[in-house]
């Protein structure tokens, strides 16, 4: 069923547009079922599921409120469609004076998540144009004295950019002075850094754990 | 002109005639049709039903939600525009899913420079500011401005040397900790770097990660 604008018309016997009547009352009721509770159902109205269609070009924010919506937003993986929201610019403000805001919507999604690990998990976090991306994992596994650990990572999926990789030791110097393995970083490429530590310094072999954080842009 | 009214009180039994309620029809048909084509995809295309955009008009309320319903909506925030809460089935205590506003900030030309800085900010759902990036410690520099200066109370800072030189032990207990600095205004400002070895025990490019609510 199409729905016809148009119908009624004024034409010579309205009994003609009684179908055209039904048909459109038949049209809305299955175009209103899709992503919602259809009439006369408990609830209608509601929201089952809601369908973006994908939108050319950001909208405007013309209204005392939010805009969900969703465009293409390109990663360092490609271009996908993802979730946006455009809030009523209020900067500046008397805390911050920040001027030329532009309204830009922000990026809440981005298509892929890994909590499956086991070494390495990645979730997203909102941001402008693209989404940041956030890795987290650990590494493991004995020292030998005297040997620097350096160990590297390899961001899956790649980023655009690393722009933050913090490293915290859960272990301790087995000798002297008890404190945590001295740990450092180093990005090695946009997709890459190195965790490196002096471990247990040259006292005996222990088992060592690192956990480890990273920031990139998509 | 003005615009037509939807009126769902027509056609009446017995007292109207299909005749003479065409017009009444018509404008129903019209009303109902602009109105859908509000955040929907037209009536007359394909994927009819689906949604263009999704307009949140500012609620004052909470909304409510049965045990079998999620419900997603904007509401004001103080000091800001509206915001993106959600509230879970059967009214449990909503949430607020974004905050602030989102922007780039400066960036160093040349970040391999010792005194470049480098700042970046995101949100969390709950009203929650991250603030990361990298700085460098050294005799001149031992506070770190962060932007933008909203955060009432910072709840985590942590801090990792970085180095291209991974044969450059850095002693643990040589690090820095940190502390912050609040404005009179309330508003937490600045990082500080603190150790009783101000020298090249101490100093270096570290990376940070600022969690704090506002």
């Amino acid at each position: 069923m199409v729905y016809v604008i148009t119908k009624p018309d004024s034409g010579p016997s309205p009994n003609l547009d009684a179908p055209n009547i039904q048909g459109n009352f038949a049209a809305f009721n299955t175009s209103f079922s899709t992503n919602h509770v259809a009439m006369n159902s408990d609830a209608q109205g509601d929201h089952t599921n809601v369908i973006f269609q994908r939108q050319t070009s950001t909208p405007d924010n013309p209204i005392n409120g939010d805009i969900l919506f969703s465009e293409n937003v390109t990663s360092k993986l490609g271009t996908q469609p993802g979730l946006l929201v455009r809030i009523p610019v209020f900067l500046p403000t008397k805390l911050d004076p920040t001027t030329g805001i532009n309204n830009s919507a922000m990026v809440l999604t981005f298509n892929q998540v890994n909590t499956i690990g086991p070494n390495q998990y990645q979730s997203f976090l909102i941001g402008i144009v693209s989404p940041y991306l956030i890795y987290f994992g650990s590494i493991s596994g004995n020292t030998t004295p005297s040997v620097i650990i350096n160990t590297q990572i390899t961001l899956s999926p790649a980023p655009q950019e690393i722009l933050l990789a913090i490293a915290t030791a859960n272990t301790n110097v087995s000798a002297g002075t008890q404190r945590p393995f001295d740990v450092r970083t180093r990005i090695d490429s946009t997709d890459k850094f190195t965790i490196s530590s002096a471990a247990n310094d040259s006292s005996g072999s222990i088992a060592y754990s690192i956990g480890w954080v990273a920031i990139a842009k998509a | 002109m003005t615009a037509p009214i939807y009126d769902p009180n027509v056609p009446q039994f017995n007292s109207d005639q299909l005749s003479i309620t065409q017009p009444d029809f018509l404008t129903n048909f019209q009303t109902l049709f602009t109105a859908f084509s509000r955040n929907h995809v037209p009536l007359n295309e394909a994927n009819a039903g689906n949604h263009s955009i999704v307009e949140l008009i500012e609620q004052l309320h909470p909304i409510q939600t049965d045990v079998s319903t999620i419900s997603i909506y904007s509401r004001p925030v103080e000091g800001q525009a509206s915001q993106l809460f959600f509230r879970y089935q059967n009214n449990i205590e909503e949430f607020q899913f974004t905050n602030y506003q989102i922007y780039n900030l400066t960036q160093p030309a040349d970040d391999t420079l010792p005194t470049a800085v480098s700042r970046y900010f995101t949100v969390l759902p709950g009203g929650i500011i991250v603030y990361f990036g990298f700085f460098n410690v050294n005799a001149e520099t031992l506070r770190l401005d962060i932007f933008p200066q909203v955060a009432t109370n910072i709840i985590s800072i942590s801090t990792c040397f970085t180095s291209p030189n991974l044969a450059k032990v850095k002693d643990q207990q040589y690090r820095p900790w940190v502390g912050t600095i609040r404005d009179p205004d309330g508003v937490v400002s600045k990082i500080t770097f603190n150790s009783p070895f101000k020298d090249d025990r101490m100093f270096g490019r570290y990376f940070y990660l600022i969690l704090g609510n506002m």
